[in-house]
């Protein structure tokens, strides 16, 4: 272990006296800087501290990912084209030992870095904080919203399947299926409108969720927060009679049964719809068994029907642990993704020059950020795997009929499967509301970039590099 | 022991390389088929012109390349054994170090790659920073210095290990001549240890002064290998080397070497003293007067790598006799002879002078004494040896392939 960690001493003393990681020291602290004299949010403090972390965050990780990218494949194009690699190969040294020392050095490096960075935000913020009135609203959603972990509850989705069946045998009868589609994608389809059906609340009727599971009231505990977004099934106006804005919805929530003891019923509001509202409840509104019933009652005169849609309509945030476990955690998180590139630059670097290397490896960095969108655009790909696009471009093939499209689509589709998300405002996000992010989360980005992905670029690069010539000769 | 008895610690069998281009085109064949034995105990010198094929053999015997046909091996294991690199020191023909490292640092790195314990690290890398010469400059960046001194700290570091096989690359490229001299000093200290030592060099004369064997290569192929006395031999000419003969005696003589004995005479003059030799008396005179910010003299060789004094501990000592003990009585004879106060003692008892730096003696050091077993080259011959160094040093582009 005595000469890997000379590889890495090595690594980092580079890094140090050749001033790279004091520029990137010196641009994250100007950055530090711009962000506290210019953050500002909506104008509170708790909206202050969201731009802040999210912000500082986000490009820690930017920069930090382009250093350890440039470090990672600069280091073995270096020693190569400068020739020290002769002096290093000959002496009694593995090549993985020089990758893995090389691999730890940029990796302890960039750890040292982050820790400075994340150790400054959450100062930071913790500053903020302390620096918001007591006993005011600003107060009370920066303690209750913001710095602390909560879990997320939905409502269960009802189980359409039987009506979806159903459907489909009738329109299979008036020989109505579409042509164009296959079964699953009608399947699919159906099942999304009958559950946008059980989301809907018609004008003057109401809407009830029960929500299973949810913790036992405990003491010290105080506040659960429902958080609701609904849309409009046609555009609100200006109402002058019931003096109602537009874009508005009026509507009024009850929390618990109406037959158990502890119900709270809100006053009758006018929202904004298509944005976040929070609405602060308390704690033994949850049923002993822990379930929590929440209706919606659609009041509004307009005639709109209100619709809550599946994926963040409506939900119960349940105040589970701390604010700086959470952090570590998304921290955590965030340097998986760092510890996948430096592997991914490094891997590159035992085959391709440094600038080649480095485009590779920024490419497959900015495909990475932009995961999210790619996985949402995989709904486009319906029921098509891998495996099922592979034997469709081989009938392709033989019948000479759609080769290039189904090409195109499973590159796209092994695309998605190689690359990970490398998007951290996922993690950082729910940071930022106050949303819990546990040890699966960590545990499944840790195991997915680190152990799996960096795991196989790794051996993949030992494997290069040991058969590699290292040698240069001028002929 | 005759040659072949000893241990083989260098053999390539029809190693053969050959370069391709991106489109895996033959393009250039640097090493053709070459046969060679390096033996334990050898200084054995790679000679050949630029493009030869010298340097192309070398990192496939170090493992940085790897051949297309035949094969290579050291110490009866493949170049590319990890353990059996623990062995082997060895001087690139550029010196490439990290340049924001000094010297000690330097030292102390590749100290850690051979799994030296702290103290015999730093016991090597000051006796080794001070065996050349850098002990001033050894706290600046390896990237401020010259390259006769990036050079020194270069050889410093194939010597770290004490290695059993040294392969030096052109080992006096920018080096000055004290500088070259040091090196050959310590070739000889090493092979009176039993050490083996591969060199490549341009510079014949310093091939000729510590090499066993030589082989020359030719666009790749072995022109010629063996022993140096047999390869430079006029076996049809006599040299006879007295004292100062008056005109009239040279005459008589030249009368009856004609006349009595049927020979011709070829030439007759004056012994030449080398160029070294006086270059190294003129600056030990200007050393003992003034002093310099560059690179000093360089001191003995150091003890671990002497295998004497001060690192003769326990072990170290051991060593010391079991590597005298195998010495085979051929090479033991060898040693003996260079042991023998004969120019190149007579001159590390020069730099050692110079070292301490010593009060310039009022009248100039004595001249060497002749060797009654060394030939002096004919003046022709030293001429014709001057331009052939003076030509292959001078045409080599920098960086190229040996």
């Amino acid at each position: 272990m005595r000469k890997v960690w000379a590889i890495v001493r090595l690594t980092i003393a580079e890094s140090i006296r050749t001033r790279v990681a004091i520029a990137f020291v010196l641009l994250l602290a100007g950055v530090m800087v711009l962000l506290i004299s210019t953050a500002s949010g909506d104008g509170t403090v708790a909206g202050k501290i969201q731009m802040f972390m999210s912000y500082s965050m986000g490009l820690t990780y930017f920069l930090l990912a382009l250093l350890v990218i440039f470090l990672a494949c600069r280091t073995l194009d270096q020693d190569i084209q400068s020739q020290r690699i002769d002096s290093l190969a000959s002496k009694p040294l593995a090549r993985w030992q020089l990758l893995l020392g090389r691999w730890l050095g940029i990796v302890l490096l960039a750890l040292f870095l982050f820790i400075l960075s994340m150790g400054t935000t959450y100062t930071m913020v913790r500053l903020y904080a302390r620096s918001a009135k007591e006993k005011t609203q600003d107060k009370f959603k920066i303690d209750n919203q913001i710095l602390v972990a909560r879990r997320g509850f939905m409502p269960p989705l009802p189980d359409v399947s039987g009506q979806v069946e159903k459907r489909i045998a009738e329109l299979k009868a008036q020989g109505n299926m579409p042509q164009n589609r296959g079964y699953t994608d009608v399947q699919k389809m159906i099942g999304d409108e009958l559950i946008r059906q059980t989301r809907t609340v018609n004008p003057r009727q109401q809407g009830i969720w029960v929500f299973k599971g949810l913790p036992k009231p405990q003491q010290g505990e105080v506040v659960l927060t429902l958080r609701y977004k609904y849309e409009p099934s046609i555009t609100t106006t200006r109402d002058k009679e019931s003096n109602l804005r537009g874009d508005t919805i009026y509507g009024q929530w009850i929390i618990g049964r109406r037959e158990a003891k502890n119900v709270y019923i809100t006053s009758p509001m006018e929202k904004p719809y298509r944005t976040l509202q929070e609405l602060n409840i308390p704690i033994n509104a949850i049923d002993p068994d822990g379930s929590l019933t929440i209706a919606f009652i659609n009041g509004d005169p307009r005639e709109v029907a209100v619709h809550f849609p599946p994926q963040d309509g409506i939900e119960i945030l349940v105040h589970e642990g701390t604010f700086e476990p959470n952090f570590i955690r998304t921290a955590i998180i965030i340097f998986s993704a760092i510890v996948f590139l430096t592997t991914l630059a490094l891997a590159c670097g035992t085959f391709l020059s440094f600038p080649i290397a480095s485009l590779v490896a920024l490419s497959a960095f900015f495909v990475g950020i932009g995961g999210n969108f790619l996985y949402e655009a995989m709904g486009k790909f319906g029921d098509e795997t891998v495996l099922n696009t592979f034997v469709r471009v081989i009938g392709g093939l033989l019948s000479g009929k759609d080769v290039l499209n189904n090409c195109e689509r499973l590159i796209s589709l092994i695309s998605l499967q190689i690359i990970p998300v490398l998007d951290a405002s996922v993690f950082t996000s729910k940071l930022i509301d106050g949303r819990i992010i546990d040890w699966n989360d960590v545990a499944g980005q840790f195991g997915n970039l680190v152990i799996l992905k960096a795991g196989v670029l790794a051996i993949f690069a030992i494997f290069v590099f040991s058969r590699r010539e290292l040698g240069k000769i001028t002929v | 022991m005759s040659l072949s008895q000893r241990q083989t610690v260098i053999e390539t069998v029809s190693l053969t390389k050959t370069f391709k281009d991106f489109w895996g085109r033959n393009k250039v064949r640097a090493v053709c088929d070459l046969n060679l034995q390096i033996h334990k105990g050898e200084v054995f010198g790679l000679l050949g012109p630029n493009g030869s094929g010298k340097t192309t053999t070398i990192k496939i015997l170090l493992g940085l390349l790897y051949p297309t046909s035949g094969r290579a091996r050291i110490f009866e294991k493949s170049p590319t054994n990890v353990e059996v690199k623990s062995r082997i020191g060895y001087l690139p023909e550029e010196t490439r170090l990290y340049q924001f490292l000094d010297s000690l640092e330097t030292l102390d790195f590749y100290g850690r790659i051979f799994n030296l314990e702290k103290s015999e690290r730093d016991k090597r890398t000051e006796a080794l920073v001070d065996m050349v010469g850098l002990g001033p400059a050894a706290s600046r960046p390896v990237g401020q210095y010259s390259k006769g001194m990036a050079r020194r700290i270069g050889l410093a570091q194939s010597l770290i290990n004490d290695p059993d096989l040294l392969i030096l690359d052109e080992p006096t490229s920018g080096l000055d001549p004290i500088g070259t001299r040091q090196i050959k000093d310590l070739l000889i200290e090493l092979k009176k240890r039993g050490k083996t030592i591969l060199l490549s060099s341009h510079l014949l004369a310093d091939v000729e002064d510590v090499c066993d064997r030589v082989a020359i290569m030719y666009g790749g192929k072995l022109l010629c290998c063996g022993p140096i006395e047999e390869l430079l031999a006029q076996q049809d000419m006599t040299q006879i080397l007295t004292e100062n003969l008056q005109a009239d005696q040279l005459s008589k003589l030249g009368q009856y070497l004609e006349h009595e004995l049927g020979c011709k005479v070829i030439s007759v003059g004056s012994p030449r003293d080398r160029l070294e030799r006086f270059f190294l008396r003129m600056v030990q005179q200007a050393q003992s007067q003034m002093g310099t910010s560059g690179a000093l003299a360089g001191g003995k060789v150091s003890e671990f790598l002497r295998g004497s004094g001060e690192a003769d501990t326990g072990k170290a000592l051991l060593q010391k006799l079991m590597a005298e003990e195998e010495l085979s009585p051929e090479s033991r004879q060898v040693a003996q002879d260079i042991s023998k106060p004969q120019p190149q003692t007579v001159q590390r008892d020069v730099l050692e002078q110079l070292v301490t730096e010593q009060k310039a003696e009022p009248e100039l050091p004595q001249s060497p004494l002749p060797d009654p077993t060394r030939r002096e080259p004919l003046k022709q011959e030293q001429i014709d040896r001057n331009l052939l160094d003076g030509l292959t040093k001078h045409d080599r582009p920098n960086g190229s392939g040996g």
